[in-house]
């Protein structure tokens, strides 16, 4: 399990990056957004397999919840996604407003036609 | 004599912060209140903050564990010699640039969310000194940048908003990799607490003592890179220079004096104890990366500053440019490196933070920081060109100066321990002092100095400081002052800075407050860090013994 | 009273600084107190000194017992040491400045604003320079060196609305700073090699051997840059460009710091220091080539210039190299002596005419507006008394006999002469210093015809009208320092013995030299180096009467300081061009790039990293388990790849929806109920938010196409597995047995209840990760909330500052179309039932899955399709307070919640639990963190509500 979490992470990491790399603000956002999963599927696996082997095979354990019969697995790295979450969800909202307002002011989302605006003067004389 | 509180009330620190920014939002359309509010809560945040830093002596720290849960399950909250100074610091930078907002336009930008972001960054930056807790400090790292986010464009104008996107963007990059780091260290270790963080990387290496997992170095390293975002450093500076003209100056002075330390403070924190521990020191990067950074971001950022033509940018590549002696001191972690990092620290908050003052100031008189447009302020403005030389020779490091006294440690220590290549820092120390000279040489004498180039503008120009702008001054006043104090106050900084960094590499009291008595393993021979090399430093000597050693 | 030695030091030091502070406060015009302030302000350190030297004696007082503690920890005391070399400095420092604040005063005349700004200034560089000549700990003598170069360029730059000036001041700063720089390095290394802090220290340590220094290897390198800081400020080459444009300061600035005091901070270091590094041995020959280059260069230019104080200025830095010359002759030896000869004389014969010179230079300008030699022809006629004073000064630049010149030039001679006997090269050097005083004579010589030459009918008629000028009493001021300190010059010429007594005491190296060498004495024994001035002589009136090498010439060396810093300014614009695009993508690249190679850089430390780690079999699960967790790999694998391949937004988006509800499926199977939910239903209100913004940003016009999707492709893929591999090793280590000793362990062991550990009391609840949320890591879940209401403060401030405009209202759409009207009738089922399953979340929440988050994300989905059936008023209806209002209440809730115990004297979030029993019903439990959850749970429906109204808002028409 530990595995395929791994080889997901990746995947989402690279699509992310490769987004970010666009040229192109809302591509960029998406990436953001897509990066943030990649995160909470990382902490995740802190948490070890979710399936135990023990002397009777393999035992699925249960959620953090004392209530179950089933030994939990580890809930510390489940709080830190719920905050993670939390998080990247106000970050994503503010982000795409402030697209929103930066296309307003710009009128395009172009990382390079962005790139030109209100670039310093050299000054070279004492 | 100050009162002394119990520990428990150092979250003060951050309720009332947070707590004035609950109570401006409900007071939004009512901006006397709300600024009465926010300076009150200002104050109140750094006297406190003297009231808990100033009584403590050499090894003492207030420690408040949240929930009355033992460290390190809790999230423990910690005011040290490190924090408590930085605590200090930073609330009165806040309270001057607010000070200094007062009289401005700044503060109206934003319909009224102006003051209750302002404290919340505030909250965010108190939090993430406070904070014992890696995780912990994951989310006051988001407060601190979300409400900075905010404020960055809050005016809405195209500059702004043509910047702003880029350093939201390359924030979260970090961020994203801030919050894995931080659960990767908890999968290696186990635990999120920088105490017990510090004890179990000291005892990887002891026998019987459960070894670090191969990757931690790496763990470690992505951390390193993710403060090293917030820090600015060369080459991961990108989104400084590209906002900080853009937004309006009291943000600016604030982010200045405040946004960048918080990243270094988080490497003075964990790279010495945890993150490149004594004995962990050599199988990592950190101690090979940091040097690297710390000599290119010195050089380049100052270079780039001297091709500048606006005050404005100017100062922000001279803030990264200054950063670098900091990560110096870092680099070379040494105690006495240490506490020269601290101390420019300090006095880098204060003097930025002014000079931005200043610089907001010059556009106040001037219109614009145009060094091609600039001039004859001298005569508008003089008290401001007083200041604004005063803060000048502060960065750039004249004795005595408080720029000189920590950046004399540091490089003091370069070249101490030149047998390991850090002379070469030194150097190039030494030459970026020369470089800021040379820009900020520059800025005084085509601002204050130089008749306007431009006759219209001169006429343009008001004749003399307007009145109503006298809490501008005084909030450069309070800057420029606190720094004049540090340099003259140079032995009773030093003590305080020596004390706060002498540990940091073998944390036992640090340790022993958080998790309790004894709980710092003992080292052994092959844990303790080894004497550094170079020759020792000779401390001052009684005069009478100098007189008689002389003599024979 | 009995002054004690430390008073008396302290008072020649800060009196200065303290009278001219003192100025500042009389009003503008009251300029003859003002004058007669400054004046005691000087005059007190001379007869300080020369009450201490009378009285205890030079270099008789232990450094030790004058020192005042400063930054002790950082071996930087104000230590003086009155010694003979700084004692005579210290003496000249101060009394030429007595004189000079009298000159200021004709010479500003009384121009009130002139003497305000001038007086300050004039203490602050006095008190700066006694300090640097007197100071024994060598920080706090950089201290007071820096504070003279600010000083200076605050001075140079005194007409500031000349950019000439102030560019010239500019200049000046940057040269002395570098040097100034340079001596802080250079004092470090000696200290750290000698582990002395002290002049008085260090020197003889270094004179002793070398063995027992701590660090003797960095001896070199501390002379290197010790010799760069005294070379900039005593304007030796290639650095001497900086004194001749010194000379936009005012007159009296130019008499007193640049050319009688200040310029010879460097050569007093030579000094300081010359016994200590004979040792080095490339100090004599460092010293001698570059003071002799110098010497030669300035006398040169000083002959092709014609204006006066650029003739009296290059002829300082002739001087100055003269000096250091000689201080480098020093290291060979004569008669088992240091081979230097009567040093300080030399030093103070130049003062004793280079001053007068210039204050006649401000003299002549004063009466007769002329600034260069040429238009002086007949001055001798039309200003006599002027006149003759400038030529007995530029007498003594001649090194005429019956002058002390002449005495101190024999006398270098003579050192070279010695120093040729070790070394023949030598003779080089004897023939510069010839040429040299060549070209002093050949000036002195076109001083005198000048003068005396029959003056040109326009000049004369000139100088006649200008003789009304103003002449108060202090006018003769302008004229009789210079006379005073010019007779000191003759006096010493012909009578030695008057000079000797005063300069004995403090003389450092005259010990095989009983007196000075008069023109008799000389004549009586001849010898090479009497033919040599002799030469000297002849030559220089040849070429002062030729008309020959008079066409001023201009020194190359004028265009480094502009060249450096045009240079270094490109240098950096270079750099700061090349990374700081402006573009996004670029920084991007770069950041990542940086960021692996860190973890290569880690990789390569720590090999064992790249080793595949020990995992746990794939296969050891439940076979339907393992399916499940492939198809979810799968999905989401394929659903994130197809994100950059499709290109409709709308798809796109969904997409991303894909990918989240997959990643709900796998936090499922990693059993986590609550991630599980919060996923799901933020996933529902982010995909909202998505497509509310993709609607308000209209398709733009297709971009060129994308080059280098493969490269792309590739540095993504390297990111993406550094990162998952890192995952892989962490996530093994974390399941490895034993594994680290996790919190994890101990929050499942006292979520509900407690142990000895805890005093029995635990979190009460059952369902850890929520106990661990709002109870254990109490501060995550504030902070989380905090940053909730944050960005919702961000979005409303920001929608609030960019209104749309009309062309985004094209894109505006009817509600009608948002919704239909089967939602908005179901709406009056669904609502009340979505609340109701939302308040039962939150309270079951503290045992079983649900709490704060969650109910307020149910809520707020119900709430939000509710407004978008409805409309914005229905929202208002249901929901009266203002969004922002309502997150600063939920806030104010969990905050209050969590500060409350500390009034209890109990730390922050501290919680209690209890069952309340009800009748004929299991007890109801109760924690007091329901409260903490109840303003999370607020602040969740304020931010999400009330941010998808208002985006919404911003759609409709």
């Amino acid at each position: 399990m530990t595995l395929l979490l791994a080889v997901i992470v990746t995947v989402i990491f690279a699509v992310g990056v490769y987004l970010l790399l666009g040229r192109e603000l809302k591509g960029m956002a998406m990436g953001i957004f897509l990066l943030s999963h990649g995160a909470n599927l990382g902490i995740l696996a802190m948490s070890g397999q979710p399936v135990r082997l023990t002397a009777t095979g393999p035992t699925p354990l249960g959620p953090p919840v004392l209530t179950e019969a089933t030994q939990p697995v580890d809930p510390l790295p489940q709080a830190l996604i719920l905050t993670a979450i939390v998080i990247s969800f106000a970050v994503t909202a503010f982000l795409l407003t402030l697209l929103v307002a930066t296309f307003r002011r710009a009128d395009h989302l172009g990382a390079d036609e962005l790139a030109n605006d209100d670039r310093p003067t050299v000054l070279t004389t004492p | 004599m100050l009162p002394t509180l119990p520990p428990n009330l150092i979250v003060l620190l951050v309720a009332i912060p947070m707590g004035s920014a609950v109570a401006t939002t409900l007071l939004r359309g009512w901006s006397p209140a709300q600024r009465a509010v926010t300076f009150l809560s200002l104050l109140a945040t750094f006297i406190l903050a003297a009231i808990f830093y100033l009584p403590l002596d050499g090894a003492g720290m207030l420690v408040s564990q949240a929930g009355d849960w033992p460290a390190p399950f809790g999230i423990s909250l910690v005011l040290d010699g490190l924090s408590g100074l930085l605590l200090v610091a930073a609330s009165f930078v806040a309270l001057a640039v607010y000070v200094y907002g007062l009289a401005s336009r700044d503060q109206d930008e934003g319909r009224g969310w102006f003051h209750p972001l302002y404290s919340l960054l505030m909250m965010g930056v108190n939090f993430s000194f406070l904070t014992g807790d890696l995780f912990n400090l994951f989310v006051a790292f988001e407060i601190m940048l979300m409400a900075s986010y905010a404020m960055m464009c809050l005016g809405g104008t195209k500059k702004q908003l043509s910047q702003t996107y880029k350093y939201v963007m390359l924030n979260l990059v970090g961020s994203t990799l801030f919050v894995l780091g931080a659960a990767l260290v908890y999968g290696m270790t186990g635990t999120l607490n920088y105490a017990d963080l510090a004890v179990r990387v000291a005892e990887s290496t002891m026998p019987g003592g459960q070894p670090l997992p191969p990757g931690f170095p790496a763990v470690a390293t992505m951390l390193l890179f993710v403060f090293a975002v917030k820090a600015a450093l060369f080459p991961l500076w990108f989104w400084l220079p590209d906002t900080y003209h853009a937004c309006s100056i009291s943000v600016a002075a604030l982010f200045a004096g405040l946004l960048t330390k918080v990243g270094v403070y988080s490497l003075i924190r964990l790279a010495p104890m945890a993150l490149a521990a004594p004995n962990i020191r050599e199988a990592g990067p950190i101690m090979t990366i940091l040097p690297l950074a710390a000599g290119l971001t010195m050089i380049l950022g100052a270079l780039a500053a001297l091709s500048m033509r606006e005050t404005r940018r100017i100062l922000a590549m001279l803030l990264i440019s200054h950063i670098g002696y900091m990560v110096f001191g870092l680099a070379v972690m040494t105690p006495d490196a240490l506490s020269g990092a601290l101390f420019y620290m300090v006095q880098h908050m204060l003097v930025m933070a002014a000079l931005f003052l200043g610089c907001g100031l010059i556009e106040h008189h001037q219109r614009t920081s145009d060094l091609a447009e600039t001039g004859a302020l001298l005569a508008r403005a003089p008290w401001l060109g007083v200041y604004f030389f005063i803060a000048m020779l502060s960065l750039i490091g004249l004795p005595p100066f408080s720029g000189f006294f920590g950046k004399f440690l540091i490089l003091r220590e370069g070249f101490r321990l030149s047998g390991q290549g850090y002379w070469l820092l030194s150097a190039l120390g030494l030459i970026t002092g020369f470089l800021t000279l040379l820009a900020l040489a520059r800025v005084w004498g085509r601002t204050f100095w130089n008749p306007p180039a431009d006759r219209a503008i001169a006429e343009r120009l008001p004749a003399r400081a307007d009145a109503a702008a006298w809490p501008m001054r005084a909030g450069l006043a309070m800057l420029v002052v606190a720094s004049l104090g540090m340099g003259l106050g140079a032995e009773f900084m030093q003590n305080r800075t020596g004390d706060a960094t002498r540990e940091l590499n073998h944390p036992r009291n640090y340790v022993a407050g958080v998790l309790g008595p004894n709980a710092w393993p003992e080292m052994t021979a092959d844990t303790a860090t080894p004497e550094p090399l170079g020759p020792p430093v000779s401390l001052a000597e009684p005069a009478a013994a100098a007189a008689d050693r002389r003599t024979n | 009273m009995q002054l004690t030695p430390l008073a008396l030091i302290m008072m020649s030091v800060f009196a200065p600084a303290i009278a001219g502070l003192v100025t500042l406060f009389l009003p503008r015009d009251r300029t003859t107190p003002r004058t007669l302030i400054a004046l005691v302000g000087l005059a007190l350190p001379v007869a300080a000194l020369l009450y201490f030297a009378q009285t205890l004696g030079v270099g008789a007082v232990e450094p030790a017992s004058l020192t005042i503690p400063f930054v002790p920890s950082f071996n930087l005391d104000l230590a003086f040491n009155p010694d003979p070399l700084g004692m005579f400095f210290a003496l000249l420092v101060a009394g030429v400045g007595t004189l000079i604040v009298l000159y200021a005063r004709a010479y500003f005349g009384d121009d009130p604003d002139s003497l305000f700004r001038f007086y300050p200034t004039l203490g602050f560089f006095a008190t700066a320079m006694l300090g640097v000549v007197l100071a024994d700990n060598m920080l706090a003598m950089l201290l007071f060196w820096e504070l003279t170069s600010v000083s200076s360029f605050l001075l140079i730059g005194w007409e500031r609305n000349d950019r000439k000036a102030v560019r010239l001041a500019f200049q000046a700063l940057a040269v002395t700073g570098m040097g100034g720089l340079a001596l802080l390095g250079g004092i470090i290394l000696l200290a750290l090699a000698t582990g002395e802090w002290s002049f008085s220290a260090a020197i003889p340590a270094l004179a002793g051997p070398h063995e027992s220094l701590p660090a003797a290897n960095l001896i070199p390198w501390a002379f290197a840059l010790m010799f760069l800081g005294g070379a900039t400020k005593s304007a030796q080459w290639p650095f001497h460009f900086w004194l001749p444009g010194a000379m936009a300061a005012p007159t009296p600035v130019s008499a007193y710091l640049h050319s009688a005091t200040m310029v010879k901070a460097g050569v007093y270091l030579f000094g300081r220091l010359s016994p200590a590094f004979l040792g080095v041995d490339f100090w004599a020959a460092t010293l001698i080539s570059v003071g002799a280059l110098t010497m030669l260069l300035g006398a040169y230019l000083a002959l092709r210039s014609t204006e006066l104080k650029k003739i009296f200025a290059y002829t300082t830095v002739s001087q100055l190299g003269l000096f250091t010359c000689m201080f480098g002759l020093g290291a060979f030896t004569y008669h088992d002596e240091p081979n230097l000869v009567w040093p300080v004389t030399q030093i103070l014969n130049h003062a004793l005419y280079k001053a007068p010179l210039f204050l006649m230079a401000g003299a002549i300008a004063h009466a007769v507006h002329v600034k260069s030699l040429t238009g002086l022809r007949g001055f001798a006629r039309t200003n006599p008394l002027l006149a003759w004073i400038t030529l007995a000064a530029a007498y003594g630049l001649a090194a005429g006999p019956f002058t002390l010149s002449f005495a101190a030039k024999e006398a270098f001679l003579y050192q070279i002469y010695h120093a040729i006997e070790h070394e023949p090269l030598l003779w080089i050097v004897a023939g510069m210093a010839v040429l040299t005083s060549v070209c002093n004579v050949a000036i002195f010589v076109r001083f005198l015809t000048t003068f005396l030459a029959r003056p040109d009918a326009e000049h004369a008629a000139e100088h006649h009208h200008d003789h009304d000028h103003a002449h108060d009493g202090w006018s003769v001021w302008l004229w009789l320092p210079a006379l005073f300190i010019v007779a000191w010059q003759f006096a010493g010429g012909v009578a030695p013995s008057l000079i000797e007594r005063f300069i004995l005491p403090v003389e450092t190296h005259a010990l095989y030299w009983s007196h000075l060498p008069t023109v008799l004495d000389a004549i009586a024994h001849p010898s090479p180096p009497l033919a040599m001035s002799g030469v000297a002589v002849l030559l220089g009136v040849l070429v002062g009467v030729l008309p020959v090498l008079r066409r001023p010439v201009a020194d190359p060396h004028d265009s480094i300081f502009p060249a450096s810093v045009s240079f270094l300014s490109r240098t950096g614009w270079g750099v700061f061009s090349s990374i700081q695009t402006g573009n996004l993508r670029h920084y991007i690249y770069f950041t990542l790039t940086a960021f692996l190679l860190g973890m290569i850089a880690a990789a390569l430390k720590d090999p064992a990293f790249l080793e595949w780690p020990a995992l746990a079999s794939l296969w050891a699960a439940p076979t339907g388990f393992i399916i499940a967790s492939l198809c979810l790999v799968a999905l989401v694998i394929a659903a994130s790849l197809s994100l950059p391949i499709v290109n409709s937004r709308i798809v796109r988006v969904l997409m991303l929806g894909a990918v989240g509800m997959s990643v709900t499926g796998i936090y499922l199977i990693y059993e986590a109920p609550d991630l599980a939910l919060t996923q799901l239903l933020f996933e529902i209100i982010s995909i909202i938010l998505f497509l509310l913004v993709l609607r308000m940003i209209p398709e733009e016009p297709p971009l060129a196409p994308v080059t280098g999707r493969i490269g792309r492709a590739a540095f993504s893929m390297i990111v993406g597995l550094a990162i998952g591999w890192t995952v892989l090793q962490a996530g093994a280590h974390a399941d490895s047995s034993p594994g680290p000793a996790k919190l994890g362990d101990w929050f499942l062991t006292h979520a509900h209840y407690g142990s000895e550990q805890t005093n029995g009391r635990g979190g009460g609840g059952d369902n850890v990760v929520n106990v661990i949320l709002v109870d254990f890591r109490g501060y995550d879940t504030l902070g989380e909330t905090t940053v909730l209401a944050i960005a919702a403060m961000g979005i409303f401030s920001l929608i609030a500052a960019v209104p749309r405009r009309r062309r985004d209202r094209a894109h505006a759409v009817n509600p009608e179309w948002l919704t239909s009207s089967l939602l908005r009738t179901s709406m009056r089922l669904i609502l009340p039932l979505g609340l109701l399953f939302a308040a039962y979340l939150f309270f079951k929440g503290h045992n079983e899955p649900g709490g704060g988050f969650i109910a307020g994300l149910v809520a707020s989905v119900v709430l939000a399709t509710y407004r978008m059936a409805k409309g914005p008023e229905a929202l208002r209806r249901l929901l009266p307070i203002k969004p922002g209002a309502l997150a600063a209440t939920g806030l104010m809730i969990a905050l209050a919640t969590a500060v409350a115990p500390v009034a209890f004297g109990l730390p922050v979030l501290t919680s209690r639990t209890g069952d309340i029993p009800l009748a004929g019903a299991d007890p109801f439990h109760f924690s007091t963190v329901v409260f903490f959850d109840l303003g999370v749970l607020i602040v969740v429906i304020a931010v999400s509500v009330g941010v998808i109204n208002r985006l919404t808002e911003e759609l409709e028409t």
